[in-house]
């Protein structure tokens, strides 16, 4: 089987969310001399192809999280693959949940579709201090941050996190991001943040843009 | 405000001319009665232990040493998720329903308490205290178990009738339904897939349908028997004096769906459909859903498994605006909630409180088969002037006719 048509078999497979087919046609891919960023450019194509039967709501939640895995999964077999080459990521996220929000799920879907779509992801985890966000972006120089809030009151501590970043005077250094549920665009401008996603795929498209952008 | 204790008789105001109870009949008949039917705290519509405090300083009611939990930093933990409402409140605002559960009849013990004060719930989920509520920790307890016998054999499964118990709640029952008030008999614990999903982690158990569908079915088995076990207990003392009983299975985010309909269908449909038939074999009560977010997609087998009332119609949700809903599904289900919790509750003024109340009775009152409630948990920093203003309102542009 010719190259193209490996990496077409693999697409295809994250698309339609096999995952032994993916995983087989991985490891096919790399017995072939495919190069891992190359397997890693049909990865973010069949990233781009799952967001948009999201969209179209042909797949759900549900499909976005088993999308992820198989990503996760192949992109763990590419690994040790790409130890002495930098991986080409497309650009770098730090990402966390508010001050006092302990949720993650959302978040966690969100990393896993970022990574997916090539953006190297540092997870801050849940209940993140504004601290801990001023100083990963100073130790990770990433380009844009996320910050995840779920309730109506832990989304009023987002404001603390931008104004940290402020003070500290690195605010104009990342594109800022938030995500949840009761999260608004009015609500994002109203505290400093440069965009709110309405949902996943909207989110990396709007990273996607940023990136683009500045290229 | 008097003093009332819980069942004493329902105060039938001026204007009105039905029962709690009997006004609550009529709209799941889907008739007018005398005004739209409130909801707080009685079913499945729940009030942070913050905003509860504050709504009592405001109102002027002492707070209760059984309100005041141990958890530091107004986290609240009840193992029936829900505020106990205090009798003067529901009254106040004229609340037609009252909650009733399976009890646990010693203090609560974590089953297991770990190291950075996490612990494993009385439901068998590891929960951990914040700043506001109590969230489900990682990791998840059967998250690492990779066999079925070790995932139905773990030792913190919920067992009902060792754990629990339905003394006296006959008596207590009656109580309600002889004051005049729809009784809805709710489990402390979630539907079968979001028990499934606490006890296992949420991606984990997708990626279990996905892709080891025994081990789902498996957990999803279990949680069945588990919540089976607990309906029969409670539904053979009471089931005489139930309006309602209350099923919580969130279905929905923010935006869309959690799981496709497929997965719907094969996996969830047909458990929802086994409880609540054995509900119904129970009770001549109706079938009251609490499933967050956007869950339109599931309306109509939500509907055909038997499902009698949606609550919480999230307004802030796409596809979950009362009028389209009304007009969609309006004859064959109930709806209870709709007021925005997202923003108008926690951001808005009494005037527009009084707006949005008057929003959803215009879109959804007419010709019965809607409660006015908030569209999800009245969140810590609602004030409570806007709490009044919500059931303030309900009081006086609910009457039927509606005229607005």
């Amino acid at each position: 089987m010719e190259r193209k048509d490996i990496l077409e078999k693999f697409k295809n497979a994250i698309v339609d969310l096999d995952l032994d087919e993916a995983l087989d046609s991985t490891k096919e891919a790399l017995n072939n001399g495919v190069a891992p960023y190359e397997i890693m450019d049909a990865m973010r194509s069949a990233s781009n192809l799952v967001g948009q039967k999201f969209e179209s709501c042909e797949y759900f939640i549900s499909e976005l999280i088993i999308a992820g895995t198989i990503m996760k999964s192949a992109s763990d077999l590419l690994k040790p693959h790409i130890s002495g080459d930098k991986p080409r990521y497309r650009g770098k996220v730090i990402i966390g949940s508010a001050p006092g929000d302990m949720h993650d799920i959302g978040k966690n879907l969100v990393v896993v579709s970022l990574m997916g779509a090539g953006f190297e992801v540092v997870d801050l985890g849940i209940d993140v201090p504004a601290d801990k966000f001023v100083q990963a972006v100073k130790d990770e120089t990433p380009n844009i941050m996320g910050i995840s809030a779920l309730t109506s009151t832990t989304m009023m501590r987002i404001g603390e996190v931008i104004e940290a970043l402020k003070s500290s005077s690195i605010r104009d250094k990342i594109k800022v991001i938030l995500g949840g549920a009761p999260l608004t665009d009015e609500f994002a401008k109203k505290v400093g943040a440069d965009a709110c996603a309405k949902d996943v795929i909207n989110g990396i498209k709007i990273c996607e843009g940023w990136l683009s952008e500045s290229s | 405000m008097e003093s009332v204790s819980r069942g004493q008789k329902a105060t039938i105001y001026p204007g009105e001319r039905y029962t709690p109870r009997e006004r609550v009949w009529k709209t799941l008949e889907h008739q007018e009665a005398d005004r739209v039917p409130a909801e707080l705290g009685g079913c499945l519509s729940f009030m942070m232990k913050q905003s509860y405090f504050n709504l009592k300083h405001y109102l002027h009611l002492p707070i209760f040493f059984k309100e005041i939990d141990y958890w530091p930093g107004g986290t609240h933990y009840t193992s029936f998720w829900t505020t106990p409402i205090d009798e003067r409140i529901y009254r106040r605002f004229r609340i037609d329903f009252r909650p009733i559960s399976i009890r646990f009849p010693r203090p609560f013990i974590p089953q297991k308490l770990f190291s950075d004060n996490s612990f494993i719930d009385e439901c068998g989920f590891h929960r951990k205290a914040g700043e506001t509520y109590l969230e489900f920790a990682n990791p998840y307890p059967l998250e690492r178990m990779e066999n079925i016998d070790e995932i139905i054999n773990d030792p913190y499964w919920p067992d009902p009738e060792k754990d629990r118990s339905v003394e006296g709640l006959d008596k207590k029952a009656k109580r309600i339904d002889e004051g005049g008030y729809a009784l809805c008999c709710v489990a402390p614990m979630g539907g079968v897939f979001e028990t499934s999903w606490q006890r296992r982690g949420f991606s984990k158990f997708v990626e279990d349908i996905y892709f080891r569908p025994n081990i789902a079915n498996a957990i999803l088995d279990k949680v069945k028997e588990v919540l089976i076990k607990m309906y029969g207990m409670m539904l053979d003392q009471i089931g005489d004096y139930c309006t309602l009983v209350g099923v919580a299975d969130d279905m929905g985010a923010q935006t869309s769906g959690l799981v496709n309909l497929d997965i719907y269908r094969k996996f969830i449909k047909p458990r929802h459909k086994e409880i609540f038939d054995f509900i119904h074999k129970k009770t001549a009560a109706k079938i009251y859903l609490h499933s967050c977010g956007n869950v339109d997609m599931y309306i109509n087998d939500f509907i055909e498994e038997g499902v009698d009332v949606l609550n919480p119609v999230q307004p802030e949700c796409p596809d979950m605006g009362l009028e389209e809903l009304k007009d969609k599904y309006g004859d064959k289900i109930t709806f209870c909630g709709g007021v925005s919790s997202q923003r108008v509750l926690p951001r808005g003024t009494p005037a527009d409180v009084k707006a949005e109340v008057i929003r959803v009775i215009k879109a959804a009152a007419n010709g019965g088969g809607f409660i006015v409630a908030p569209g999800h948990i009245i969140q810590p920093e609602v004030p409570p002037w806007n709490v009044c203003a919500l059931y303030d309102s309900v009081i006086k542009h609910g009457q039927y006719p509606i005229k607005l």
